[in-house]
This record gives structure tokens, C-alpha cells and sequence, in this order.
């Protein structure tokens, strides 16, 4: 595949006037591969341009991260090279449109998502580098997911929730619809504690999703006391995991580890989720019920007058404002279980990044590295 | 006969001859005079003058020149009274309820025990979703005159919607006959509406919404928007429900049904709690115990009990002053208790 070079990789080169950028780090990381990483001396993941090089390196990247030699902070040093200092997110825009070109094969794409959610990148980093991979088509399922799914950080979980319900429009009737409902309903029951979302998730065919999006599924059953959950977990944990773990040993053990982190302490987790959904404005709700039923609900006064419209009193219209707000179901005041809660769920989007991201580069490895 | 004198004269004809609004040349005379009397440095002629364009129906003119007059005479009450008057009396009242608030606090301050003002405060401060402050200023003007029907009427009101006390639905059904006798408006059956719907009373309460709004001609444009709001709050009160909300079989409905989120909140509950029973060694290695449920469900439905009483109270009350402040803005002039607040009667010594 002949492909023309990156605009970027002309004198001088921009990884700060190193004479040997970094490409792959050694394992364990040494104070000297740190510091070339803070200041800017490395090639940034698809650097070299849209090559196949490129994406074997990629995959090297996250072998040497997952390496039975790396250290334990290894992953959160090494996802710093997604991006890049001085080129941002133009070497993965290079990539995409690349891809929509037809001058990359997709799997390229893969990789990068793959490796975006394998090094375990905070939500900004990963919602900047999946960004340009949006305008992929074979790719933006997967993208959406590497950019909408969290909110952790920030506490930036009902702008997610909105992505996905209009990703789950835009893929209304598609194969991957459900997988976006998955999510949706996932966000909706764990982060918002409305309940209708749980007969959603219990209604979904598990089976029929992706091993990651499958496992998320069952978290979230977890969470409200489902019998079978935590073994339902663990059996797609490993099927996510499957095919990686001849290029990186340690990912069964690290994620292990951090599954059993997640379903530790399971009574106190599910208290804290009752104790948000009890902390929740129900008063609100019901007043909101009251004006539907006041509205739409025939309505005989005998008398001779014309039929009134839609129109509110100014005094509902102010109640209404002051109950309608979406976000109460999100903020809840009992702080404290909804911190916990909250801390949880940053947790469980983390391994889900993980497990998406392994069963991507388990599915594209054959094809890129034979 | 002074200015003044020649003024009060002009405001109690026109206030005598009210028919929905006063009498117009002479509360154009009454405003001219007030505006003699006022350049001779009299205080209430200032008032006067802002009154008479207020019932003339230029608030804004009113409201500016009784601003003035605050600024000018900060020590005198009857100009705080008079912008609390009008500020009730205006088209949008929700929108003025604040300022009426404020300016009836000082009032109260300058002139303390004066039965009318506690119970425009009580007016005031309802509008406005203060409610707890407003019981107390109807409260406290039932002190000063056990007999004020309009007090009684918005104590009975906070009293059913803030306090969930059906007890007041009584007071509020019987209060129109009475307050009729004592001349008046029909507007005060609307408070009965409130009063029948509470008590289960359905084809009552549309009787009493009839009474209150049959003296307007139907589709008379000035008068529709006082028809139609008094017709918008009836409907939210079928929305509402009837009888005392938060009680037996009302309670699921309430909450918003056996799908709401409160109750599967309950439902999901009870199951931990079961569940916790059955295990109790595992729930207390994570320091979950029956009585922390327990308790937490406690404080769930205490919760929304207060909050729908909150929220049903600004629904209820103050979508009552919105329609019934204006009806009875245009049925009524204001009461010579209050014009006397504001300096504007003749003492003949």
C-alpha cells in the first residue's frame, strides 16, 4: 500500500530536537523514558504516518505495557503517547482519513481504539484521540464507545449519557443498536437510579453483544443483587480477553485483580446505589405527574366557556421549572453514597475499556501481524 | 377646603362608584388635587397622587412615584403600603409579589399591629411561596380582628395545601356566604373551590367556580384572562386530586403509581432488607443492618411528603393568588382600612 508521508515528518522533527525519539519504551520504566515522555522526545502512537510499521508498533506499545517485565504504573505513563505535545490528535486525524480513503485497512483503526482503551486513558485523552475516528464509518461504533462511554473524571456522566442516547438513535435498527441501548440503560440505572432501565438491561440478549458491552450488562445487575452476575462477569471478562494473552501476558492477572477490586465490599455497593435512589426528589416526580394528569386528562367544568389550551398557570409553569429538572435524578444529595457509587462506576468503565479494547486487538491481531 | 381635603372627597366618590375599576373622571380629579396638595409638601397628597394613577390603571407611573416617595419620606408607612397595595392589585401579581413583600415588611416595621397590613403581608409572602412566613402574618392578623375573612381565607388555605390540614377545607367552603354579607365580591368563592375539591365535593366545587366567575361576561376580551386563570387553576387542581393528599389509597397515586420511581425505590428496598435478614453475617461484614433501611425509608417517604406539600403549596396557592388577586383587584376597590394606613382619609377631628 503506497501511502504518502505526514506533513509533520520534515526538518525539524517534531519531537522536540531528540536525536532518537522514543518509540518503545523499556520495561520497567526508567526515570530517563519518564522524562523523554514529559517533555515531548517520542513518537506518538501512528507518528510515523498511516503505516502498517506503525500499527505493529502500536501493538508493541501495549505488549511492552501488559510485559510480565513492566512495572505496575507502567499503563498510565505509557498511555501519555496517544497524543502528542506538539501534533495532538493529528496523527490519529492522519490515520482516519487514511481510512476513509481506503489507503489504510480499517484494522489500523481498531488498533489505535484498542490500544487507547487497553492503556487505560482517562476519559479526556480518550474521548480527543477517538474523536477523529468518528467520521469512519466501519470504525464509529467503536469510536463512540472509546469517546462516550465515561465521565468519571469530570463527573461528566449525564453529558456521556446524552451521546449515547443519540447513538442509540443513529443505530436504531442496525446490528449495533443493542449494544447502545446496553449502554444507554447501563448509565441510566447505575448513574441515574431509574429503574425502568433495569427491566431494559434484564430484557437485552446478552449473548447477542460483544463480550465487553455483554460484561458491562452484567455489572450492572451486579450492582442491584442479581443472582448469577458476578460468575456472568467473570465468563466475559475472559472471553473479552481471550485472544490477547499470547501478546500480553499480564492482562488476565491485572484485570483479575481489578475485577475482584470492583465486586469486593457487593452488600455496601448496593446499599450505596438504594441509598442514591432513596435520596432522589420523588416529591418532584409526583408533581410532575399531577400536571400531566392536570393537562391531558379530560376535563368537564360545566360551564358554557370556550376550551382552554395547553396553557399553564404562571404558578405551575414556575413549579414545574423547579421540578423538571433533568439532572435531579444525577446529582442526589446524599453526597456521600453517591461519591462511592460514582467512584464505582469510574472504575467499571475502566475495566469495560479495557475488555472493548482487548477483544478489539484480539479480533485484528492476525491480520496485522500474521 | 384644602387640596388635600378637596382630593380624599374625589377618591372616596370614585372608590364608592366602583364598578369594576373607579369611577374615571373622578379619579382623574382625585389624582389632580393629590397633585396640588403634594406641592405643598404633604407626604399622603404624594401617596394620593401615586393611588389614584395606580386605580386608574397606570401601575407603572404608581409604582415610580411611590418609589420616590420611599426614597423622600423613608419614615412614613403609608407609602410602602401603598406599593404593596398596588403591587397586589397589578395584572402579573406573581411577578410583584416580591416587591410587595419587602414593602409591606416595612410597613409593618414603621406601623406595627395594624391588622390590614399583617394581612396583606400574609397576601404578599403567599404569592411569593413564602409560605410558613405567610401563615404567621394571617395568624397575626386573625389576632388583631378575628372576624377579617380574607385572613381566614388564606390562613385556611396554607393551612389545607402547606400544613395537609382537610380540617380547613370546612372554613374555606363556609367562608363565601359570610364574607358576602359583608359585602364582598363573588371573587371569594373561588377559596370555596379549593375548599369542595379537598372534600371530595366535585359538582360543588364546579357550583362554587361558577359563582366565582359568573359575574364576567363570557368572552368579554378585558375580562377573559381573569376567566380563563381561574379555570387554568381549577384544572391544576384536578390534578392535584381530591381529598388530603399523602392519605390511605391516595398515597400510590400520589407518588405517581405503582410503576413511579418511589415505589420500585421502596420495592428494591424491601428486597435488600429481606435479603440482609436472611444473611445477616455477610451484611454486617459491610456495615449494612436492617435498621439503617429501616431508617432510610423512614427518611425517604418523610422526604416526599414535605416535598409535595412544598411543591403542591406553590402550585396550589400561589396559582390561587395569580387567579384571584386580579378578580378581585377588578371586583373590589381597596378597603378603607388600608387607604386609612396610607394617611388617605380625612380625620374631621
Amino acid at each position: 500500500m503506497t501511502l504518502l508521508p505526514p506533513p509533520w515528518l520534515v526538518d525539524p522533527l517534531p519531537w522536540h530536537a531528540a536525536a532518537s525519539p522514543l518509540e518503545i519504551p523499556r520495561a520497567p520504566i526508567d526515570p530517563e523514558t519518564e522524562s523523554a515522555l514529559h517533555l515531548g522526545r517520542y513518537v506518538p502512537v501512528f507518528g510515523w504516518g498511516a503505516t502498517e510499521d506503525e500499527a505493529r508498533r502500536v501493538i508493541a506499545l501495549v505488549a511492552r505495557a501488559y510485559s510480565t517485565e513492566a512495572d505496575p504504573g507502567a499503563m498510565g505513563i505509557l498511555s501519555a503517547m496517544l497524543l502528542h505535545p506538539t501534533l495532538g490528535t493529528r496523527p490519529v486525524t492522519w490515520l482516519a482519513d487514511a481510512i476513509r480513503a481506503g489507503t489504510a485497512p480499517t484494522a489500523w483503526g481498531k488498533v489505535a481504539l484498542a490500544a487507547a482503551g487497553l492503556l487505560g486513558a482517562g476519559d479526556s485523552v480518550r474521548a480527543e484521540f477517538g474523536e477523529p475516528l468518528l467520521d469512519c464509518p466501519a470504525l464509529r461504533a467503536d469510536a463512540l464507545r472509546t469517546v462516550a462511554v465515561g465521565g468519571a473524571e469530570q463527573y461528566t456522566f449525564p453529558e456521556a449519557f446524552a451521546r449515547l442516547c443519540a447513538a442509540e438513535k443513529e443505530f436504531a435498527g442496525t446490528r449495533g443498536a443493542e449494544s447502545f441501548t446496553a449502554l444507554r440503560a447501563w448509565f441510566e440505572l447505575v448513574l441515574a437510579r431509574r429503574w425502568a432501565a433495569l427491566e431494559t438491561l434484564r430484557e437485552i440478549r446478552v449473548e447477542s453483544l460483544p463480550a465487553a458491552d455483554a460484561w458491562l450488562v452484567s455489572a450492572g445487575l451486579f450492582l442491584v443483587g442479581d443472582d448469577g452476575a458476578k460468575g456472568r462477569m467473570t465468563e466475559y471478562a475472559s472471553l473479552a480477553l481471550e485472544g490477547l494473552s499470547p501478546v500480553a501476558p499480564r492482562v488476565v492477572p491485572i484485570l483479575a485483580r481489578e475485577l475482584a477490586e470492583l465486586v469486593s465490599h457487593s452488600w455496601a455497593r448496593r446499599w450505596d446505589h438504594l441509598r442514591c435512589a432513596a435520596a432522589k426528589d420523588h416529591a418532584a416526580a409526583a408533581v410532575r405527574a399531577w400536571l400531566s394528569a392536570a393537562l391531558y386528562e379530560p376535563h368537564d367544568e360545566g360551564t358554557d366557556h370556550d376550551t382552554l389550551g395547553p396553557e399553564m398557570t404562571k404558578a405551575a409553569k414556575e413549579a414545574r421549572a423547579l421540578v423538571g429538572g433533568f439532572l435531579l435524578d444525577w446529582f442526589v444529595p446524599d453526597r456521600e453514597a453517591r461519591s462511592r457509587v460514582d467512584r464505582w462506576a469510574g472504575d467499571v468503565l475502566r475495566v469495560y475499556h479495557r475488555l472493548h479494547g482487548a477483544s478489539m486487538l484480539g479480533g485484528v491481531l492476525d491480520e496485522v501481524i500474521g | 377646603m384644602s387640596a388635600f381635603d378637596d382630593a380624599i372627597d374625589a377618591l372616596h366618590e370614585s372608590i364608592a362608584g366602583w364598578n369594576r375599576g373607579a369611577v374615571p373622571g373622578t379619579i382623574s380629579r382625585c389624582a389632580m388635587c393629590f397633585d396640588a396638595a403634594a406641592k405643598e409638601g404633604d407626604p399622603r397628597a404624594a401617596v394620593g397622587a401615586a393611588v389614584a394613577r395606580g386605580l386608574a390603571g397606570d401601575h407603572e407611573g404608581a409604582r415610580r412615584r411611590l418609589l420616590e416617595a420611599t426614597a423622600r419620606w423613608p419614615e412614613a408607612a403609608g407609602a410602602y403600603v401603598a406599593l404593596g397595595m398596588l403591587a397586589l392589585r397589578s395584572p402579573d401579581v406573581l411577578a410583584f409579589a416580591a416587591e410587595a413583600s419587602w414593602a409591606l415588611i416595612a410597613a409593618r416595621s414603621l406601623a406595627p399591629a395594624v391588622g390590614c397590613i399583617e394581612r396583606a403581608l400574609a397576601v404578599a409572602l403567599a404569592a411569593q411561596g413564602e409560605f410558613m412566613g405567610a401563615l404567621q402574618c394571617a395568624r397575626a392578623a386573625l389576632v388583631i380582628d378575628p372576624d377579617d375573612e380574607e385572613a381566614r381565607l388564606w390562613s385556611a388555605l396554607m393551612r389545607l395545601y402547606f400544613g395537609g390540614d382537610v380540617t380547613s377545607a370546612s372554613v374555606l367552603v363556609e367562608l363565601p356566604t359570610e364574607a358576602l354579607l359583608r359585602g364582598r365580591s363573588t371573587a371569594v368563592w373561588l377559596g370555596a373551590v379549593a375548599g369542595n375539591y379537598a372534600r371530595g365535593e366535585f359538582h360543588e366545587a364546579r357550583v362554587s367556580l361558577r359563582k366565582a366567575i359568573g359575574v364576567f361576561k363570557q368572552g368579554a376580551t378585558p375580562e377573559k384572562p381573569l376567566v380563563d386563570s381561574a379555570r387554568r387553576w381549577f384544572r391544576e387542581l384536578r390534578g392535584f386530586g381530591a381529598g388530603v393528599p399523602m392519605t390511605g389509597e391516595r398515597w400510590v397515586y400520589d407518588v405517581g403509581g405503582a410503576q413511579s420511581e418511589y415505589v420500585r425505590t421502596r420495592a428494591a428496598m424491601s428486597a435488600f432488607r429481606d435479603a440482609i435478614v436472611q444473611s445477616g453475617g455477610r451484611a454486617t461484614a459491610d456495615v449494612v443492618t436492617v435498621l439503617d433501611i429501616d431508617s432510610a425509608l423512614g427518611a425517604m417517604e418523610a422526604r416526599a411528603r414535605r416535598g409535595m406539600l412544598e411543591y403542591g403549596a406553590r402550585l396550589m396557592v400561589r396559582g390561587f393568588a395569580e387567579a384571584y388577586l386580579p378578580m378581585v383587584a377588578c371586583l373590589e376597590p381597596p378597603s378603607l382600612e388600608l387607604l386609612a394606613a396610607m394617611g388617605l382619609v380625612r380625620l374631621d377631628g
